[in-house]
């Protein structure tokens, strides 16, 4: 039994208790979530040290107890090559997002800090859930505080933001449910035995061939709407414009992940076959998405929804590279997804640190801010160069990586994301240039010139350990990519496996009709 | 015999204090000790139940298998579910004794978990029509004891002449069950429908219509569609109390009755129990959840989610009627068990929040959706608490309500039936319509500003309980063990009753003079015995 992973899961729920239910003022609670929100950080950066990068393939670090029925769905907590660098992440955003809430809420911080810790409990859990209902539990959990957190402290259209992002995402993932429930069923039908261990379900159960598509339609239902996937993303711009800054933050960077995780975790092993036959779908659809996001961020002249669109486009980007199927793309999709979650994290907190200051949000009002705020925009610039892809940073190795993959699935598809990376640097870059270089004209100045200095502490503290992972992982990919690679070895052998056995591609269903070498024989 | 009405104790205690009650409240009339009074019988009663929940019936010998009640856990769990329930019920209507029926009022309160206690009990047809009547007749009092307007009177008119009408379908599919085996008792026709050469009459003839029609009978009591046009009205027109007694107590008695008797006592008519729930279910829920996106009204609202959660539970019958291959972790009567403590929990405390601001005159009460606007800010904790129970009714995790939905879905799925993996699918879409209305109203507290004074007495027995269920909701959601293994207990129980066989040497002997009450056709042997006779003469 390990504890830490527990006590990093768990802490936060208790202290968001605690937060709740103690008469704390604004700064005592606030202190509370950064606290503890810490404490989850360093316990998960223990983890990923002490991981051990032979045995990524397995769980580590495990902690179980039966939870439900008669041993059947366990409280089994664990870590492998695909979660391991989704905790670390979740983690660290929480703590920027507290940080970059630290001076903006007001009104009811209690409530706001107990929902942001919970919202953690439920992110941590999701990554690290061995048992397929505890998945589930958490996967559906993460929506409560987060509804309550843009439906109270978001702009002025929260109320139906909240609402169209909890239904939207409810009703794409009951489907997923019912999914997930029918493995349970095809595991049984094959090996007579009820269980509920993910990796025993999901590397060990073979879908038949005709309810696979089926199942992989299920599955996608729920994980396409949080990615999301292109046509699946209308909730999504509005959910982040309405969001205050830190539900934005965690939204775009850990809780779209959960889409992506779930497609590693049960689509691809589970039905590699139907992958395998969805591929130019999929492919499409994610090409739609990063060329269709790309566009429409550039045509965007609020910096927030810039962001989002952006992150429709990154994350279409994510789903090509795992779909291809292949070791390089699954890698950079996986890391793609940290990537993500560390660039547009920054760019929606620098986002929020803007606005409070000057109250607009507009790229029109902006300019020259380079001028005032030094540090903000060499912090944003590093970002954004993280954001499009610049070698040396960890954009680049993902995407490198993504394009690999997906250039031996799909040609195509691959020059055509290439083209979503160029117009990624061009709306990022002159976003740049329109908003921080250029002659200085402050907005609406002389209203709000008491805040309009540079960063303060807890925003440079938010920004900087951003900044360094970027470098980080940019630097020595080497280093992350070991940790999951036998993950994603497992994967794919499965997925080729199957491609050659069972897969019911036309093609390959042709070629099997064909009497075989050994018939011929016989 | 004599140890059949020591079983039955606590309510037979209930029965006869109530009864008591009656007469004195003529010369007593409003005071108040009635609430207390109220308290307690049904704190004797759990007294009772406590000494005789572990009592066994004489098992082994062939008298006990054709007992008129069922000493399995499944009946002692439903049992203390129906007085924790009652207690609730009665700590609502604290505030109720200046009615000029004060004591009339209460007594039928308790009466009603007497019918529960004893419908969960039965073992036999006619003791199983007696009980769901107790629950029938005192409701009709209750309906029109508290309020006295139009709406009030409409709605008691209604609720009587649909019931009594369900009523008579259910004794008429009593009659044909009878007719078919020739027994009333539920071990006895389940004996006698596995060895279908000692039945007096084809069962594919007379079986699905005895199943039609019973279903139709408990389908009011739960109000599944078609049955369920009453419960908007119904709800709209009584006090809030009654609404929540009305959503809880025929509802798990109809659930409890169709468990005994279209799961257990009918094997062979299992294909029929499943094709009929399945399109009951399937009605049920996509109507239930429809018809509460449209109302305003919060009763109303309430009547339709407590028609689909009628569906879910539907959806959980059917399953149970098709075994589930064997290890599986739910199999349909253990999902149905939580399900009902779950809905238990969060329809009672949902309607305690509602009556809970309804007992000062001078706060605002809440009758439409509107009125839970702003509560987030005017009263935080009764809405926190609101809030669990809603979360739970729409069946999000870590609440009582997920594991329900959960179980219940996944008996669906585990029968390995493609209509019932179709039926799960609908009902998890229904669960995703049915998030949109509770959630509307977590939304109104919380995201709208309120209006007027809200007050509430937080020194209430009805704050109190709403405190306990979503306490329960919330940490039996975050830890669900001891309720899935009280439910998976209680699930073998009674499936373990019915397996077991009689004794052989006097099975024969007890099951025909059971079978030789019945007034059909003679069998083959009776008939040859009658043609000797004639032979005689």
């Amino acid at each position: 039994m390990h504890w830490l992973l527990l006590i990093a899961v768990v802490q936060p729920a208790l202290a968001a208790i605690a937060v709740g239910l103690l008469p704390l003022s604004r700064g005592q609670s606030r202190a509370v979530a950064l606290g503890s929100s810490l404490v989850s950080l360093v316990l998960t950066v223990i983890l990923c040290l002490k991981f051990d990068p032979q045995a990524a393939a397995r769980a580590q670090f495990v902690w179980a107890v039966d939870w439900f029925g008669e041993g059947g769905v366990r409280f089994a907590l664990g870590v492998d090559g695909l979660s391991l660098w989704l905790l670390p992440l979740s983690t660290l955003l929480t703590v920027v997002a507290v940080l970059s809430s630290w001076e903006s809420i007001r009104d009811g911080a209690r409530g706001f800090y107990a929902l942001l810790l919970l919202l953690e409990t439920g992110m941590l859990g999701v990554f690290a859930a061995l048992d397929i209902v505890l998945f589930y539990v958490f996967f559906e959990f993460t929506l409560i505080p987060l509804f309550f957190i843009i439906g109270i402290w978001g702009g002025p259209e929260r109320r139906f933001a909240a609402v169209k992002f909890l239904i939207y995402t409810f009703a794409g993932s009951v489907l997923t449910a019912a999914g997930l429930l029918y493995v349970l069923v095809a595991h049984y039908n094959e090996h007579g035995t009820w269980t509920f261990d993910i990796a025993t379900l999901v590397y060990q159960t073979t879908i038949p061939t005709e309810a696979q598509m089926l199942l992989f339609l299920a599955l996608f239902a729920g994980f396409a709407i949080k990615v999301p996937v292109f046509p699946f993303h209308t909730w999504l711009p509005l959910a982040h414009v309405e969001a205050p800054t830190a539900g934005s933050v965690l939204l775009a960077g850990v809780l779209l992940k959960l889409g992506t995780y779930g497609f590693v975790r049960f689509s691809l092993p589970l039905v590699p076959g139907a992958c395998h036959e969805a591929f130019p779908w999929v492919a499409t659809l994610a090409v739609i998405g990063v060329l269709y996001g790309a566009l429409t961020a550039m045509a965007q002249e609020d910096i927030k929804r810039l962001v989002a669109y952006s992150s429709i486009s990154h994350m279409g980007f994510c789903v090509l590279g795992l779909f291809s199927l292949n070791h390089q793309g699954i890698a950079g999709g996986v890391l793609q997804m940290v990537n993500h979650g560390l660039a547009t994290g920054a760019l929606f907190a620098i986002v929020g640190m803007l606005y409070d200051r000057y109250h607009t949000r507009m790229i029109a009002d902006y300019s020259g801010m380079a001028r005032i705020m030094p540090r903000l925009a060499v912090l944003t610039m590093v970002v954004v160069l993280a954001s499009i892809g610049l070698p040396g940073l960890n954009g680049f190795v993902g995407e490198v990586l993504i394009l690999l993959g997906a250039f031996k699935a799909s040609w195509v598809a691959a020059m055509l994301a290439t083209a979503g990376i160029v117009l990624g640097a061009y709306y990022m870059l002159t976003l740049m240039q329109r908003a921080f270089f250029g002659e200085v004209r402050e907005p609406l100045a002389g209203e709000h010139a008491e805040s309009a200095g540079d960063l303060r502490w807890h925003e440079l503290a938010a920004l900087i350990p951003i900044v360094a992972a970027c470098f980080w992982i940019g630097l020595w990919p080497r280093f992350f990519v070991e940790r999951m690679a036998p993950a994603i070895d497992v994967i794919v052998n499965r997925s080729t496996q199957v491609s050659r056995n069972e897969s019911t591609s036309k093609v390959i269903r042709l070629v099997r009709r064909a009497p075989s070498p050994e018939a011929r024989g016989s | 015999m004599v140890d059949l009405f020591l079983y039955l104790t606590p309510e037979l205690l209930i029965i006869l204090l109530a009864s008591a009650a009656y007469v004195v409240a003529a010369w007593l009339g409003p005071a108040r000790l009635w609430p207390w009074w109220a308290l307690v019988t049904l704190a004797c009663a759990a007294g009772a139940l406590a000494v005789v929940s572990g009592m066994e019936g004489p098992e082994d010998t062939a008298a006990a298998a054709v007992r008129a009640v069922s000493y399995d856990s499944f009946a002692v769990t439903l049992r203390w579910l129906a007085l924790a329930s009652g207690l609730a019920i009665v700590a609502m209507a604290w505030y109720r004794a200046e009615l000029a029926t004060a004591g009339e009022y209460y007594a039928s309160l308790v009466l009603l978990v007497a019918g529960l206690g004893l419908v969960a009990a039965a073992n036999d047809l006619v003791l199983l029509f007696a009980s769901l009547e107790l629950i029938s007749i005192p409701t009709y009092v209750l309906l029109y004891m508290e309020r006295r307007d139009l709406e009030a009177r409409e709605a008691a008119a209604k609720y009587f002449y649909l019931s009594v009408l369900a009523s008579a379908l259910f004794l008429f599919g009593a009659a044909l069950a009878y007719g078919v085996t020739g027994s009333t008792n539920f071990r006895a026709m389940h004996e006698l429908l596995l060895d279908p050469d000692r039945l007096s009459t084809s069962v594919p003839s007379l079986g699905p219509m005895a199943i039609g029609l019973l279903l139709a009978g408990v389908g009011f009591k739960m109000a599944a569609v078609p049955f369920h046009f009453y419960a908007g009205d119904v709800y709209q027109g009584t006090s809030n109390v009654m609404a929540a007694a009305l959503s809880w107590f025929p509802k798990a008695a109809g659930l409890v009755a169709a468990v005994r008797v279209l799961v257990f006592a009918l094997p062979g008519l299992e294909r029929e129990v499943a094709w009929l729930s399945w399109v009951i279910a399937v009605a049920t829920m996509t109507l239930g959840n429809t018809m509460a996106l449209l109302q305003t009204n919060v009763r109303r609202l309430m009547a339709f989610s407590g028609v689909a959660h009628a569906g879910y539970m539907l959806v959980g019958l059917g399953a149970a009627s098709l075994q589930a291959p064997p290890g599986a972790w739910f199999r349909g009567v253990d999902s149905l068990v939580l399900y009902l403590v779950s809905y238990a929990l969060m329809t009672i405390g949902f309607f305690a929040v509602v009556e809970l601001f309804g007992q000062n005159p001078g706060g605002r009460r809440i009758e439409s959706i509107d009125d839970f606007a702003g509560l987030g800010q005017q009263a935080p904790l009764p809405a926190a608490l609101a809030t669990v129970l809603l979360i739970s009714l729409i069946g999000l995790p870590f609440t009582l309500g997920f594991w329900g939905k959960l179980s219940v879905f996944y008996a669906a799925i585990a029968t390995r039936d493609a209509r019932y993996v179709v039926l799960a699918v609908i009902g998890l879409l229904n669960a995703a319509i049915g998030a949109f209305y509770y959630l509307r109203i977590i939304a109104y507290m919380y995201l709208r500003s309120g209006y007027g004074r809200v007050e509430y007495r937080a020194a209430s027995p009805t704050f109190a309980v709403v405190v306990i269920t979503a306490a329960l909701t919330l940490l039996l959601g975050i830890w669900p063990r001891p309720v899935a293994q009280l439910a998976y207990r209680s699930a073998t129980a009674v499936q373990g009753a019915f397996a077991r066989q009689i004794p052989e040497h006097t099975r024969r002997h007890d099951v025909r003079r059971q079978v030789s009450t019945r007034p059909f056709r003679p069998t083959a042997v009776q008939a040859a015995v009658g043609a000797g006779h004639a032979a005689e003469y």
